[in-house]
């Protein structure tokens, strides 16, 4: 009678000796096995295939194919299933034996058989059976989560790539080197012009790798782009950046960032430097150069209260470059496992080249230094040119460029009794005037100019109020229950705004009226 | 005791096997005869015909068995036969099929008697 207990295996027992055959059996249906016997290793392989036992022992000397070759067939039909195969043999020689694991077979049972023994080797038998179902479970799951990883990955990069279209970087006074996931790397380069025709670049390298580092180049890209657009400073564009970074980012991820804001037409950078190597401005003239240290804590470590978005300002001349790059040049290894450094960086700008092949210089070198590597490189490098020719006359705004921008224009807008009691209009004003490039750049004056005149005509205006009322403490309790009470009572009244635009050679001219 | 007909097979093993088998024990007993029956007579003709191959195979089936049934003296003249056969050793064979047939009968007998 077979006992089936939870150890219980389905044992296959090939032995062309009748009495070894029993005493085998014996003593694996005594520990609770299920057991299928056959004479030879013909009948051991067909049985196999059709009883799918958890484990095999074979005689090695069996009539009809022998237990060397039994054991190579069912190893190959096991697959990648773990079904251990024991020999049973007195054979004692080295040779013998390496023969036999050879064809697969994973230990060996010698007669006189001991039922101790065989427990024993069966329990080892079924722990690594146990492990290896594990394992080739894990084994799956690893490689399912894999694929997840890439396809999340290539949505991630598909999602990027349109926020972070080419911008302006196809401009040919910028020429770049980004691995082709350089997203992934943390690595984010971004060009675009603004209204008034300046170009605006950030080279930006967040902290980590993979899909954490690649997250905070999305709202990077798209405050940027936004921004510059509609032709916010380079100091709002940065604080902007840092506040989002430094609201949504986790702490420990950041964005070490250079962005320039480059007039051709002044012949002049600013250039924020946060955490990126040096920058360089390599002089035409001289084949010398100089370097933007970083002066700042990179975006997104410090709050909008703390963050500086003071910048350096340099002047330009034509056939001048800057060159900036992120660590990933200094810290490239060669096979060996050295790093580039930046002595090698160092070697380049001090070699006195014409400033047009720096930039290609360094890249070769580093290029050289890493070899050929499977894995994809870390580098990000980027050239800026100031031509001395009439290439960035493209890049003026052009009447009918701005397409989607208020030029010239009027408004006027009349609040009556109703409205006068329970809106602001302020805010409403702000927004349209906003639309006007030049002026966003000074709405909080501009907004400073409006209160002032708003409330002059409300109340001293509309409400006939005196500003020497509120002389003295009391007097502006006084003051402000008298507005109250004014507001309240009032019928016939309004305050009109008239706004008036006009676009000029070197800016516009707003004109504000404000009566009753 | 080395001249006692017992002697030929190890008693603690025979009180296992009885111990494991139960009833089926006199189908061992049967097994072992039959199949050592058949093995000796292959062993006649191979030796006779120098079928190394054959001589090897069978006396290292004869050893195993006899080595499971605690005969181990017969286990051991299986095991020396069964080294001729793979050394393609001729010399000796004959003599050592002899004693081999000899001791088995004696293990037959023994068992016979369990």
């Amino acid at each position: 009678m077979t006992v089936e207990s939870p150890g219980a295996l389905k044992i296959l027992v090939a032995e062309d000796s009748a009495a070894d055959r029993l005493i085998l059996q014996s003593m694996l249906q005594r520990s609770g096995h299920e057991v299928v016997l056959v004479e030879d290793g013909e009948s051991a392989i067909t049985a196999f295939s059709e009883c799918h036992p958890d484990l095999v022992f074979l005689d090695v000397i069996m009539p009809n194919v022998n237990g060397i070759e039994a054991a190579r067939r069912i190893k190959s039909l096991s697959g990648d299933e773990l079904i251990p195969v024991i020999f049973l043999t007195s054979l004692a020689d080295a040779e013998s034996l390496a023969t036999c694991l050879d064809a697969g077979g994973d230990d060996f049972l010698s007669k006189p058989y001991n039922q101790i023994v065989l427990d024993s080797k069966i329990k080892a038998f079924s722990r690594m059976r146990e492990m290896h179902r594990t394992l080739a479970h894990q084994k799956d799951q690893i490689s399912l989560h894999n694929k997840h990883l890439i396809q999340e990955q290539n949505v991630a990069k598909q999602v990027f790539d349109k926020i972070a279209h080419a911008g302006a970087l196809k401009l040919d006074v910028i020429r770049y080197y980004m691995s082709a996931l350089a997203v992934f790397n943390g690595d984010v380069l971004l060009a675009e012009i603004s209204p008034r025709g300046s170009l605006f670049v950030v080279l930006g390298d967040f902290t980590g790798h993979g899909l954490p580092a690649a997250i905070g180049s999305m709202p990077l890209a798209s405050t940027f782009y936004g921004m510059v657009g509609k032709g916010f400073s380079l100091a709002d564009i940065l604080r902007e950046i840092n506040q989002k970074l430094y609201q949504t980012l986790p702490i420990g991820l950041f964005c070490c960032a250079t962005c320039v804001d480059i007039n051709f037409k002044k012949n002049r950078i600013r250039v924020w430097n946060g955490g990126l190597p040096d920058n360089i401005l390599y002089r035409h003239k001289t084949h010398t150069y100089e370097r933007v240290r970083s002066s700042h804590l990179p975006l997104g470590v410090l709050s909008n209260r703390d963050f500086k978005a003071d910048v350096q300002v340099l002047h330009l001349e034509k056939g001048d470059h800057f060159l900036m790059w992120s660590d990933g040049i200094q810290e490239a290894r060669n096979r060996a496992g050295d790093m580039f450094g930046e002595d090698n960086i160092n070697a380049v700008l001090d070699s006195g080249l014409p400033p047009a092949v720096i930039y290609s210089q360094i890249l070769k070198n580093v290029q050289e230094h890493i070899g050929s590597t499977e894995k994809d490189d870390d580098i990000s490098l980027v050239d800026i040119a100031v031509p001395d020719d009439d290439r960035v006359q493209a890049l003026a705004p052009q009447s009918g460029m701005r397409n989607g921008y208020l030029e010239d224009w009027e408004l006027s807008l009349t609040l009556v009794a109703s409205s006068l009691k329970t809106f602001n209009p302020l805010s409403l004003l702000i927004h349209v005037i906003s639309e006007v490039p030049g002026l966003r750049q000074n709405s909080s004056v501009l907004y400073t100019v409006l209160s002032e005149l708003f409330n002059n005509a409300l109340e001293h205006g509309v409400l006939g109020l005196e500003s020497s009322i509120k002389s003295s403490p009391a007097g502006f309790a006084e003051y402000y229950r008298l507005r109250k009470e004014g507001l309240e009572a009032l019928t016939e009244a309004f305050v009109r705004f008239e706004f008036r635009h006009e676009t000029r050679q070197n800016g516009g001219m707003l004109t504000v009226t404000v009566g009753r | 005791m080395g001249t006692s007909a017992r002697a030929k097979i190890d008693a603690a093993m025979m009180v296992q096997l009885k111990d494991l088998l139960g009833e089926r024990f006199g189908e061992l007993v049967l097994r072992y005869i039959q199949d050592g029956e058949r093995r000796i007579s292959l062993l006649h003709s191979a030796v006779a015909a120098q079928d190394f191959v054959v001589v090897h195979a069978e006396s290292h089936g004869l050893k195993g068995s006899s080595r499971n049934i605690g005969a181990n003296t017969l286990g051991n003249l299986c095991g020396d036969l069964e080294q001729l056969g793979k050394d393609h050793n001729a010399g000796g064979m004959q003599a050592l099929l002899a004693a081999v047939e000899q001791e088995f009968a004696a293990v037959c007998a023994e068992l016979k008697t369990h």
